[in-house]
């Protein structure tokens, strides 16, 4: 039965790699929707991150803004906010507590165009490298232009790798 | 290929405190989608969520939990514990018929007997008298086990309450 949410691109990790990317962003949606979970890393402490990628290649450039508040079991919430980075920033995982590892939800919008900003919000439920429940609901702005973005591409902090994980993406139907 | 947020299973309840949703996760999905809605109740309270195992409901000190209660009328405040016997702030309720509740719920990973269940959730509900009382959360479920249901609760009746089940294909 066809949905309103549909399969574009899908990605499962069971061994280690460097980076994910999610491709096949094009003008056929206007929102598309990512889900990732069960995203485990293979070196302790590493942020989980994201960039945009425009004809398959990510953009590093300082153009990544992100605001959003940090909620945790453990201790007082945490404002995260950051502009001129070169990703988005997403929470820390890794491999001091075994059950450590990043669940997301990212809805996208503008990814297709060439005049308007990328943005994303995120919600995402985490179990930290201490194994304290932390996850940041908020958004992240990608403030390049010129360049139709056509996916998006997860790695690790540092050049730690991914180690698994379910990279899935949605587009929206009209 | 077409897909879509599959709809699962439903469950609804008129007078009770507590209702499940049994065997409404499998290995079909990774994410599910859980809505409350049509719910009603007799005095002002919280909406706890709980998981069911191969022994029922889990009411063990098993879930953490963090979120922000958002309120029209006052500061916004935190709410967390490392050792709940539920996901206790999911959501508020109020006694008055007009004073419904929307709650949403993504759950990741529960039929993976190796992992760890997750969960985020948002809720709009009204606190009779000052205004609107909401939540934005986050949450785990720190036993890896097979989660096969979900559960939500109060230490008072419902006069009605529906829960939806949807797959995330």
């Amino acid at each position: 039965m066809a949905g309103s949410l549909i399969k574009i691109d899908e990605e499962i990790v069971t061994s280690a790699v460097a980076s994910v990317t999610l491709t096949g962003i094009d003008s056929t949606y206007d929102v598309y929707m990512v889900k990732v979970n069960n995203w485990k890393t293979d070196t302790n402490d590493r942020q989980c991150l994201a960039r945009v990628t425009e004809s398959g290649t990510p953009n590093t450039t300082a153009n990544y803004d992100y605001a959003g508040k940090g909620l945790r079991s453990d201790t007082t919430f945490t404002n995260r906010s950051g502009t001129n980075g070169t990703e988005f920033k997403f929470e820390y995982i890794g491999t001091a507590d075994s059950q450590a590892q990043s669940n997301l939800t990212l809805f996208l919008f503008n990814f297709n165009s060439t005049t308007e900003y990328a943005f994303i919000t995120n919600e995402m439920s985490n179990l930290d490298y201490l194994g304290n429940a932390f996850g940041t609901q908020g958004g992240q702005v990608f403030t390049s232009t010129g360049t139709a973005r056509d996916g998006i591409q997860f790695f690790m902090s540092s050049s730690a790798n991914t180690s698994a994980g379910t990279f899935t993406l949605y587009g929206l139907k009209k | 290929m077409a897909t879509n947020l599959e709809f699962i299973k439903s469950a609804s309840g008129t007078s009770v405190s507590s209702l499940d949703v049994t065997d409404c996760f499998s290995d079909k999905y990774d994410v599910y989608y859980v809505s409350a809605t049509k719910v009603d109740i007799a005095t002002n309270y919280y909406n706890f969520v709980r998981v069911i195992n191969s022994g029922g409901v889990d009411s063990g000190s098993n879930y953490d939990y963090g979120a922000l209660q958002l309120t029209s009328y006052q500061n916004f405040s935190q709410v967390r514990s490392t050792t709940a016997t539920s996901w206790f702030y999911s959501s508020w309720q109020s006694a008055n018929a007009s004073d419904g509740v929307g709650l949403g719920v993504y759950i990741f990973n529960p039929y993976d007997s190796s992992s760890y269940t997750f969960m985020t959730h948002q809720a709009s509900g009204f606190n009779s008298g000052s205004g609107m009382l909401g939540f934005k959360g986050i949450g785990v479920h720190h036993t890896a086990e097979q989660i096969t249901g979900i559960n939500i609760s109060s230490p008072y009746n419902y006069d009605n309450i529906t829960i939806n089940v949807y797959g995330v294909k």
